[in-house]
């Protein structure tokens, strides 16, 4: 009679283990049991994830960047020696017009025009400027958004980024709010939720005051 | 007499049919980049639109296989200075990306926290930003800028007509395009306001050469939003954060400039 009793416990909690073995597996596969769920694995961060119209590896851009950088340098280059020999026509007017003794109010109207000119030049170089800084916007846009970032311990260096999902793995002790902002203590690192790449991640930071 | 003029009949209406298909195929099919900087030149030059964008991308795993990650997107852009970004993923992660014209602000639903800077100028000026600077992610967000044009253009190198599509809910032509780092697909309808129904970008270069989808509906060229749907107001108990590239490259402090 008291081995069938004891047969029941066994049985019965043999049968509990075993459901919340599958509650934590399914709790896994969940991400930690929010809706949906990030995790089991599976990086979303890619090359495709941006929606971008340009490709992390580039393609041809860096020879395409290098063509215009290159092309730019030429232009201003070319520039420059338009201003060289502007400068130089300007030095060889004023002493043949020395020589001459021609009016110097011409003197001031060639230079005047020169002015002009180098201003125009410099607009367009910080035209120029600006719109390669538009391309390189677009060009140089990357998508490490942190997500797949792996569990770290302990000793992370500071500005270290982690996924929500490897942070849920780490056994973290205390919590402290400071001035509206929470600090997580896991292990000997402090971390901070900070955004990056369009979701929330846990950064290591310094230990917040008087920790 | 009876006969000469049914056959005459009979060859007119077969060059007028002939003429008006000809012309049709010729509409379609002729100069299809046209097409595609027109849709690039409407949306650019739109001075506001809405719509919902139901996309899809690919992530090659470590182990090869190809996975595909889902999301939901209510875009709304009112220029000059502002826009809105509802998000919801797969996961369930919600958020939010709002702009009014002063500051820029994400907002996860999900984890009640945001992020917000302040950063006045226009919604070029703040995508700019919020990709460039801020490291954030926003899909397709060229689309959304006033240079669509002149970035089709300096990055298209060729436009071809595949077919028109009748599957979707207006004929639309369906573009393969090949630019510079990416190819994409486009599906612009043949009539009416060239508002894009899809578009599909694959990532030749990339290992798996892997693609994002994205299928628009819900056009809207007269959105009524009004200037609080721009505006961020943090939730009860939401938690400020900082963007991460804040926190890895903090500002110079007033004392270290050496001015004064």
């Amino acid at each position: 009679m008291m081995s069938v009793k004891f047969f029941r416990i066994v049985s019965a909690g043999i049968i509990l283990v075993f459901l919340a073995l599958l509650w934590n597996e399914a709790a896994a596969r969940r991400g930690g049991g929010r809706a949906g769920g990030r995790g089991g694995g599976y990086s979303r961060v890619g090359p495709a994830s941006g929606g971008s119209f340009s490709s992390r590896s580039g393609g041809t851009r860096q020879g395409a960047r290098a063509d215009r950088t290159a092309a730019r340098s030429d232009v201003r280059q070319d520039r420059q020696s338009n201003r060289t020999d502007r400068a130089s026509d300007r030095q060889e007017g004023a002493s043949e017009r020395a020589s001459t003794r021609q009016d110097t109010v011409t003197d001031r109207q060639e230079n005047r025009q020169d002015y002009v000119s180098d201003r125009q030049d410099d607009r367009m170089d910080y035209r120029e400027d600006a719109r390669e800084d538009w391309q390189d916007y677009y060009d140089d846009r990357y998508w490490d958004h942190w997500r797949g970032g792996s569990g770290f311990a302990a000793g992370v260096a500071i500005g270290t980024a982690i996924s929500a999902a490897s942070f849920s793995s780490l056994s973290c002790s205390k919590t402290v709010t400071l001035a509206g902002a929470t600090y997580y203590n896991c292990g000997t690192s402090w971390y901070k939720r900070a955004y990056s790449g369009g979701s929330v991640t846990y950064v290591v930071v310094n230990p917040p005051p008087g920790y | 007499m009876n006969l000469k003029i049914n056959l005459r009949g009979l060859l007119a209406a077969a060059l007028v049919w002939g003429g008006i298909a000809t012309s049709a195929i010729a509409e379609s099919s002729s100069a299809p980049d046209a097409h595609l900087m027109r849709m690039a030149e409407f949306l650019g030059r739109a001075g506001m639109f809405s719509t919902t964008i139901q996309a899809g991308f690919d992530v090659v795993q470590a182990s090869g296989q190809k996975i595909e990650f889902r999301e939901r997107r209510q875009v709304t852009v009112i220029r000059p200075n502002r826009f809105r970004v509802e998000i919801e993923e797969s996961d369930g992660e919600k958020g939010l990306v709002l702009y009014d014209g002063q500051a820029l602000t994400a907002y996860s639903e999900t984890q009640n926290v945001y992020a917000s800077v302040e950063k006045p100028g226009t919604t070029d000026e703040a995508l700019v930003y919020f990709l460039r600077d801020l490291k954030m992610r926003m899909p397709l967000a060229l689309m959304f800028s006033t240079t669509f044009l002149q970035e089709m253009e300096r990055r298209v190198q060729s436009v071809e007509l595949v077919e028109v599509d009748v599957t979707t809910d207006i004929a639309c032509l369906h573009l393969a395009v090949r630019a510079d780092q990416v190819d994409f697909q486009v599906w612009i309808p043949e009539t009416g306001d060239p508002l894009p129904r899809r578009i599909v970008i694959t990532y030749r270069g990339e290992k798996g050469q892997p693609q994002f989808r994205a299928d628009f509906s819900n056009w809207n060229l007269a959105p009524q939003l009004s200037d609080s749907d721009f505006k961020f107001t943090p939730p009860d108990a939401a938690e400020r954060i900082e963007f991460l590239s804040e926190i890895r490259t903090p500002p110079v402090s007033e004392g270290s400039g050496g001015g004064g």
